[in-house]
Parts: C-alpha cells; sequence; structure tokens
C-alpha cells in the first residue's frame, strides 16, 4: 500500500493530452484497462498499425488477467514489472512525454500508459498490410535473384541482412521529416565503407528540414550535392543482390520506408551505365555489352544533332550515294531538316509519356500506331523525309540501351538542346554544347567521388577494371578506389588460394 | 549548376570569341541538302582562248506517293566561259538548285586541254574549297571530255559507276589505275620527272551490244596513260605499254599473258608479283645506264593444249616465253620514254632513293642525262602454281582411247611445288 501512497511522476506523459493530440484521429483505439494488481492504465493503438493478435493475446492479456502484475500496486511498480520483463513482449520502451509516446504508437507500437506516474510503456507489435516481395518490375535479369525490395523498410533491411551474415552489417535508422517522420535506414559496411562519407550522408539526413519525406524526388534533393545538374548523382536499385554488391565495394546504401527503390550512393558516371546482369555474364560478354551501351547512349544522345548539322551545314561530309538518295528522298518535303527533326523528337517524347500514362494494353497499341502507322503515313504522304524517321527512331531506341532511367532521361533533354544548337550553328556549336555537357559531368563531385573517375580524376588507377569494360572476377582483386573504401582490397590473389 | 561554376567557362567562352572577332558571320550559313544537285563528274576542255565545262549529275527519283525511290538518272550540262569558275557560276543560273562541288568523284580533262597546260585546267580544282583532292583525274584520248560524257552518259545508268569500275578493271590487268588531283599536281609539280596520267577513251563498241541495253550509249574504257612533258601531253602509252608503266614504277597487280610452249600451245599466265632489282652505272660523276631485274611470280590459270608442260624443259620454254613477252614490253616503254625526252618511268626517283648523295649532283641535268642512258632490263619468270590440276581434264581419256599408258601425277594434287 506504501507503494500507493508515495507515488512519483515519472514522465509527463498524460491520457488526456494524448487524446487532445489525436483528436478527430478516429484510427485511434484508447482502452481502459486494470492490471491484475489494480493499477488504472490506459492501452493506446493505432487501428490497421499494430497485429490484433499480438496486442490482445501477448500485451493486453498479460497485464489485465495474467499474474505477472499482482503484486504491483501503483504505477510506479507496475511500469518497472513491465520493464524488468514480467510482460514478454520483443521490444519495448518506456516513453515519458507524450511526443515520445505519439512517435510510437505511429510507428506500429502499443503504448500502456500509467497515467499516475505520467509514464507509458511502448510495445512494437507492427502488423500493418504489406506487401509481399516480388520479381523487379524494371530490373529484370535472367541469371539472377528474382526478389525485390518492397515499401516495407524492415522487410527491405531484413532482404539486406539475409544476404550479409555479418556483424558489420550496420543500419542506421534516421527519421526524416517534421510531420511524416520517414524511417531512412543507412546501410555500410563498417570496415569497408569510408567512415567520412557515411558521416556526411548521416549529417545530410540528420539536417533535412523538411515536413515530409514521401517521393524519390526529395530523397535526391537530400541527398544531391550538386541540385541543377541533370546528371543523376545517386544509383537507384530495386534488387537486393544489387544493393549488396555495392555495399560490398564500399559504398553507402540507403533505403526510405514507403519506398521500393533504394539509393547507393557515392557513384561515378559508368555505375550508371552498368546493368544487374552485367555480373551474371562472362566478363567478356558483359564489356562487350557495356562497350554497346556507351556507343548507344552516345548515339541517342547526339544522332538527332550530328544529323541536323552536317544535312544543313556539312554536307561534303556525307558519303556520295548517301547523299545522292537523301536528296532524293528529301524532294517535295515541306519542312527543313531541323523542323522535321525537332518535330519528331517531340512526338517520339509525346509517344512515350502517352505509353507511360495509358494502361499497358493501350499504351501499346498507342506506342504502334503512333509509330508504325502514322509514321509510314507520313512519309508516304512526303510530310516527313525517310531519313529523319531513321534517325529519331535509332537515337530513340538506343537511348532505351541505358539501364538507368534519369540517365536516359537526362539524355532526352540534351538531345533536344544539341539539336537546338546544331540548328544555328552545325557542328561548330554542336561541339560547344558537348563540351559544356562534358563540363558538367568533370565538376560533378559525389561525396569526393570525381563523377568521371576512375577515367578521370585518378590518376588512371583502375580505369579498366569496372568501367567501359569489366575485368574478370578473379583478377579485380580491389574495390574501387575512387570511393576510397578503408579496406580496399577484395579477395586474395587468385595464385595464394588454397 | 551554380553561378560561381558556370560564370568562369562563360566569361572564357565569350572572351575568346571577342580575342578572336567573332560575329554573326562567323558561324556558317545554312542551306538544305535538299536543294543541292550532286555533281560526280566534271569536265574541262578547251575551247578557244577560254573552256568550256561539262557537269554530270546523277539524281536518284524522288519517292513519294506510295512508289520507292531509287531510279538512277544523270544529268549533263556544259557552259562556255574564260575560266572554270565562271562557267560553273554561270550555269547556277539555268537550275534550280545549287550544284554542290563536294561530291566530284571524276574529273575529266579533254585532249586538247591536256595538250594545251594541263596545270591550267586544274587550277580551280585544287584552289576550290569544295572540291576534293581525293577526286580522281582522266585524260580523255582522242575526244574532247564533253564528247566523252554525252556519248557514253545513259539516261538510265550512272556514269559514276563506269568510271569508278575502271579501278577494279585495273587491278585485274595492270593496264590504268586511279590517279588522285592530289597526285597529279603532285607529279605537275616534279622537276625531274613526266607526269604521267591515266587516260580514258570512248570504245567504238556499242555498249548496248554489250549489255543489251535498250538505251543506245557507247562504253569509256581505259586506255593506258598520258605522258606529260612540262605539264603539256606529250605521248601517251597504250594498254600494252601502260602494263609496263606500272611494273617499272611497283604499281602494278595481276595481269594476263598467254605465250606458247614447246609444242606451239597457247599456256595463260596470271602475274602476281614483280619483285625489280635495280642499279645504276656511275662514269665519274655521272650515271651512264641503268640496270633493272625484274622477277615475275606467275601461276598457270589455262593451258587448252593437251601436251604435259609439267616437265623441267615444258615449264621452262613457259617461264622463258612469260619473261621474254614481259621483257619486250618493258624495254618498249622504256625506249618511248627516252623517246619522248622524258623520265616517265620514274627512274630519277629510283636513283634518288639508292644514291641521294650522288643524285644532288646530276639532278639539275636528269632530263639531259636519262634519253642517253643505257638502260637494260632483264626478267625471269616462275610459275608457282598450276592451282587444283596439272593437266588439262579428258586428256587421260584422250590417251586411254589411242592406246598411250595413262599420265602419271594428274588430277586432284595439283601444283608445281
Amino acid at each position: 500500500m506504501s507503494e500507493k501512497t508515495n507515488t512519483k511522476p515519472m514522465g509527463t506523459v498524460s491520457v488526456r493530452e494524448l487524446r487532445e493530440r489525436m483528436a478527430n484521429g478516429d484510427d485511434a483505439v484508447f482502452t481502459e484497462l486494470i492490471t491484475s494488481g489494480g493499477v488504472t492504465a490506459t492501452a493506446v493503438f493505432i487501428d490497421g498499425m499494430v497485429s490484433s493478435e499480438t496486442v490482445y493475446d501477448f500485451i493486453l492479456r498479460p497485464i489485465a488477467a495474467g499474474r505477472v502484475l499482482a503484486d504491483a500496486r501503483a504505477g510506479e511498480a507496475a511500469v518497472e514489472r513491465i520493464m524488468d520483463g514480467r510482460v514478454f513482449q520483443g521490444r519495448k520502451k518506456l516513453c515519458l512525454s507524450v511526443d515520445e509516446t505519439t512517435m510510437e504508437l505511429l510507428s506500429g507500437s502499443v503504448a500502456v500508459i500509467f497515467d499516475d506516474v505520467g509514464a507509458a510503456v511502448a510495445f512494437e507489435a507492427r502488423g500493418f498490410e504489406k506487401r509481399a516481395v516480388s520479381e523487379p518490375t524494371s530490373e529484370n535479369v535472367l541469371k539472377g535473384s528474382k526478389e525485390a525490395f518492397v515499401e516495407a523498410l524492415r522487410v527491405n533491411t531484413a532482404l539486406v541482412r539475409r544476404r550479409v551474415k555479418t556483424s558489420d552489417l550496420k543500419i542506421r535508422q534516421i527519421s526524416v521529416g517534421r510531420r511524416t517522420n520517414t524511417q531512412v535506414a543507412i546501410v555500410y559496411i563498417e570496415g569497408i565503407a569510408n567512415r567520412d562519407t557515411v558521416a556526411k550522408i548521416v549529417s545530410r539526413f540528420q539536417s533535412a528540414d523538411t515536413d515530409g519525406l514521401v517521393t524519390a524526388g526529395q530523397i535526391e534533393s537530400i541527398m544531391y550535392e550538386r541540385r541543377h545538374t541533370l546528371f543523376p548523382q545517386a544509383l537507384y536499385t530495386e534488387r537486393p543482390d544489387r544493393f549488396v554488391g555495392s555495399v560490398l565495394e564500399g559504398r553507402v546504401g540507403i533505403i526510405v520506408d514507403g519506398l521500393p527503390v533504394t539509393y547507393i550512393t557515392p557513384i561515378d558516371f559508368h555505375t550508371l551505365l552498368q546493368a544487374p546482369e552485367d555480373y551474371a555474364h562472362h566478363f567478356v560478354l558483359s564489356s562487350l555489352f557495356r562497350i554497346m551501351r556507351y556507343v548507344c547512349a552516345a548515339a541517342s544522345l547526339m544522332l538527332p544533332a550530328f544529323y541536323v548539322a552536317v544535312t544543313t551545314y556539312h554536307q561534303e561530309m556525307i558519303p556520295t550515294k548517301l547523299a545522292i538518295s537523301m536528296i532524293s528522298s528529301k524532294q517535295g518535303a515541306p519542312f527543313p531538316t531541323y523542323m522535321e527533326v525537332t518535330l519528331m523528337l517531340l512526338a517520339f517524347e509525346v509517344l512515350l509519356e502517352a505509353g507511360l500514362r495509358l494502361p499497358r494494353a493501350v499504351g501499346q497499341t498507342v506506342s504502334i500506331v503512333g509509330a508504325l502507322v502514322v509514321g509510314q503515313a507520313a512519309i508516304t504522304a512526303n510530310i516527313l523525309s525517310p531519313g529523319v524517321v531513321i534517325v529519331i527512331s535509332v537515337s530513340g531506341i538506343t537511348g532505351f540501351a541505358v539501364p538507368n532511367q534519369d540517365l536516359s532521361n537526362a539524355c532526352r533533354v540534351f538531345r533536344l538542346s544539341l539539336v537546338a544548337l546544331a540548328t544555328f550553328g552545325g557542328l561548330f556549336t554542336t561541339t560547344l554544347g558537348l563540351i559544356l555537357i562534358l563540363y558538367d559531368m568533370c565538376s560533378i563531385e559525389i561525396f569526393g567521388t570525381p563523377y568521371l573517375s576512375p577515367l578521370a580524376g585518378s590518376e588512371g588507377r583502375g580505369m579498366l577494371d569496372d568501367t567501359l569494360v569489366r575485368r574478370a572476377w578473379t583478377t579485380k582483386r580491389e574495390r574501387p578506389r575512387n570511393i576510397a573504401p578503408e579496406d580496399a582490397i577484395r579477395h586474395a590473389r587468385e595464385d595464394t588460394e588454397e | 549548376m551554380t553561378l560561381k561554376r558556370t560564370l568562369p567557362p562563360i566569361v572564357v567562352a565569350a572572351a575568346m570569341a571577342i580575342a578572336c572577332g567573332v560575329t554573326l558571320r562567323f558561324f556558317p550559313h545554312m542551306s538544305e541538302i535538299g536543294d543541292f544537285e550532286v555533281v560526280q563528274v566534271i569536265g574541262v576542255d578547251k575551247k578557244g582562248d577560254g573552256v568550256e565545262v561539262t557537269l554530270v549529275a546523277d539524281r536518284e527519283e524522288a519517292p513519294g506517293g506510295g512508289k520507292p525511290g531509287g531510279t538512277g538518272m544523270t544529268g549533263i550540262m556544259s557552259f562556255e566561259a574564260p575560266t572554270v569558275f565562271e562557267a560553273i557560276n554561270e550555269m547556277n543560273l539555268y537550275s534550280d538548285k545549287r550544284r554542290h562541288l563536294g561530291y566530284v568523284d571524276f574529273l575529266l580533262v579533254g585532249e586538247d586541254a591536256a595538250r594545251d597546260d594541263m596545270a591550267k585546267y586544274l587550277d580551280f580544282f585544287t584552289r576550290n574549297h569544295e572540291t576534293r583532292f581525293s577526286m580522281v583525274v582522266f585524260i580523255v584520248r582522242g575526244a574532247t571530255a564533253k564528247q566523252l560524257i554525252k556519248e557514253t552518259a545513259t539516261a538510265n545508268g550512272r556514269m559514276t559507276d563506269a568510271l569508278m569500275s575502271i579501278d577494279e578493271s585495273a587491278k585485274m590487268l595492270s593496264n590504268s589505275r586511279m590517279l588522285r588531283l592530289i597526285d597529279v599536281a603532285r607529279m605537275l609539280g616534279e622537276p625531274y620527272a613526266a607526269a604521267v596520267v591515266p587516260t580514258i577513251i570512248i570504245s567504238d563498241t556499242d555498249f548496248a551490244e554489250i549489255v543489251g541495253a535498250e538505251t543506245p550509249g557507247k562504253a569509256l574504257v581505259p586506255d593506258g596513260f598520258a605522258v606529260l612533258r612540262g605539264g603539256r601531253l606529250a605521248g601517251y602509252y597504250d594498254s600494252r605499254l601502260a602494263r609496263a608503266y606500272n611494273i617499272l614504277t611497283d604499281k602494278a597487280y595481276t595481269s594476263p599473258v598467254s605465250v606458247r610452249g614447246e609444242n606451239g600451245e597457247y599456256t595463260a599466265l596470271e602475274l602476281l608479283q614483280y619483285d625489280i632489282s635495280f642499279d645504276t652505272l656511275w662514269e665519274a660523276e655521272d650515271s651512264t645506264g641503268i640496270r633493272y631485274g625484274v622477277k615475275l611470280h606467275a601461276s598457270l590459270m589455262e593451258q587448252p593444249g593437251g601436251e604435259n608442260v609439267f616437265t623441267d624443259d615444258g615449264l621452262q620454254a613457259i617461264e622463258n616465253g612469260a619473261a621474254e613477252l614481259i621483257k619486250r614490253e618493258l624495254e618498249d616503254a622504256v625506249a618511248a620514254s627516252q623517246r619522248l625526252g622524258c623520265d616517265a618511268i620514274e627512274a630519277g626517283r629510283r636513283v634518288r632513293m639508292k644514291y641521294p648523295v650522288r643524285w644532288e649532283k646530276i639532278a639539275d641535268r636528269w632530263g639531259e642525262l636519262f634519253p642517253r642512258m643505257d638502260i637494260r632490263i632483264e626478267v625471269t619468270c616462275v610459275i608457282n602454281r598450276s592451282y587444283e590440276m596439272r593437266e588439262r581434264i579428258g586428256v587421260q581419256m584422250a590417251a586411254a582411247a589411242t592406246g598411250d599408258a595413262a599420265t602419271p601425277d594428274n588430277g586432284g594434287e595439283g601444283g608445281i611445288g
């Protein structure tokens, strides 16, 4: 009885204040209960975010009907018993303020509030609906894992943990967003990832002052050092194996609750032209595919501008027979070449956009009708010259060979800009445009990693390790030097292996 | 991109542009490729004090209306003027298209123009920024360039294709070659040697007879080389001597010869390789004679006669016959060059390369020394292979019918070696 009379507040948690804060929140459930020791408490949880079975069978029933708190006659004693482990539940936390309690509730916990001592014990009881792990939608591979990240942070971290069974794998969780309190997990391997880089990334998210973190664009704007360049400065992936591969290289992974894609940083430009399947094929094949991707990216970027430049300013560059053929195809066409190219590029963008917005089946029809029927009709009616249609088609198709959508999108913008430049000054202004693009790329640095390294800025080290070509796995002993890993050696020499 | 990063390159670019005096006129002038007419062949002739320029433009019928394009057409236009430049510009008055000279692949110079002064008619083409130094130059033997173009260009065939095919035929016969404008310009500037430019003629054979085409038109064929002394046409090497010229100047490809064997039957050889040794005889500081040694490597291509030539004597007879034939050709080519009074076989170049110090002392007098030189040529020939078989097909059967014993070493094993 003495326990009851000498009650002293432990914190400032109060049911009344919590009710006020959750006012008009009809999914907040307040349930009053009396412990077996006679102490009055209130259980609070958000309906839909907790598992009913866990709440009732493993938390409320032991507290109210079990004997575990029979000897606790006051709130303080009850809290102490619970925290001592009388109520068996995986994770529990003592909350001493309303803010802290609210945070726990919104994260899927059940809070048992003891009003008399101003304290609450939060039990983790998450049980909200989530999508099951399924196949990747945009990064499918033939030889590789069929798992993709989902929207639930904890599922995603588990997918990573399952692949890296070491205590060195660190997952630092940060809450970002004044209102959304979105959980962001910074994933890295201690001893491999550069600690300064990790510190910078953690600090970047900790200092992010925003009310919410919901979209990928918001995350990128927090991570990116150069806000106004179109070049992507982080690699996104929905594949856990790719994520783990990058983390093992010494990069830092970022998983955000609510997003099925994860981010990897720091990266260089070459990372964006690598596909997940590169590491599943023989290194010679992978290297050939990579070279092809570089060629495709260059063709996609420059082909329309080059076409405009040579047909409008530098006709003597065209082989004679091709020139005759092009001249004949232009007979009767009403538009100048630069206008034909610009119109076709815009039409191509419209087709892409329409295909994305419409349901998949209808979208395909739009693409086929737009590309084949309208294109053929335009040529037959002599509105467009066939050469332009071929150039734009090749440019568009080669653009799809770029594995990273952000880079592909950047190329689309640059492509149109280069066409505009080619219209005004041919190859002279096109070259100026390309120099500006190169200048932009050269000036990007992602957490200390030069964007064009290791081809530039690394004094030649690792130039051909994993860039344009990929070396055989057994000969690639070192991790990428340009990201300055703590431990640069990946594996022992082949001849020293037992 | 922050202003701090973007400003420096903009300032540098602007400063460079201002320093270079860049104005809007600096940027190239826009012109649509569809407004061009592609001129591929230009003919230049002497016309009084001036020139007559003939342009050949190949076109393809435009697609449209559901029809594919691609049918070839040839357009020809001539114009007289005091200079080539004026003639070409005047011609633009009579066309809705701008004539672009960047695609000119062939330049045909009429015989009269070549006789007058070759360099005079080439000046515009070596100076103009649109024309290319890679265009191929031919001299039209026995006619004007305009005449050749009018008689050989057909309505449904491309003249350029015919000219282009000369290169292929020259590689099989070694009786001509393609010479670029830059090479002709170099030869015309060479003080010690004659310029030797390939020639084409209008064939007497009706083109319609050759290909069965309905459109009348004659064929143009290569016919050796024209020899220019001091930039003016001095004479010709016909097809026979053209091969000799190509051999002596290391420019011969393969070529055929037919020689009679021991029994008087023809045997066809293909000459594949020509190894040349060269030396000069010196008397005091002067070069008095030249010795050429030519070793021919040949393959036996055809043996219409039925006798067995694959004996030491039989092969020797054929090899000797081929060597003798080529030796005569080479001697005739040398004699013709000496008769014309100019070094048309690039002997001076060989002397300069082999004896650079001595050459310096005779270089200025080479034009006088060369016609008086004792030039001797030794030719040997070796047959290296006969391909799939030795004897002609049917020889065994004929021998069996007459009761002779079968000849050994026949069929299937091929080869001399």
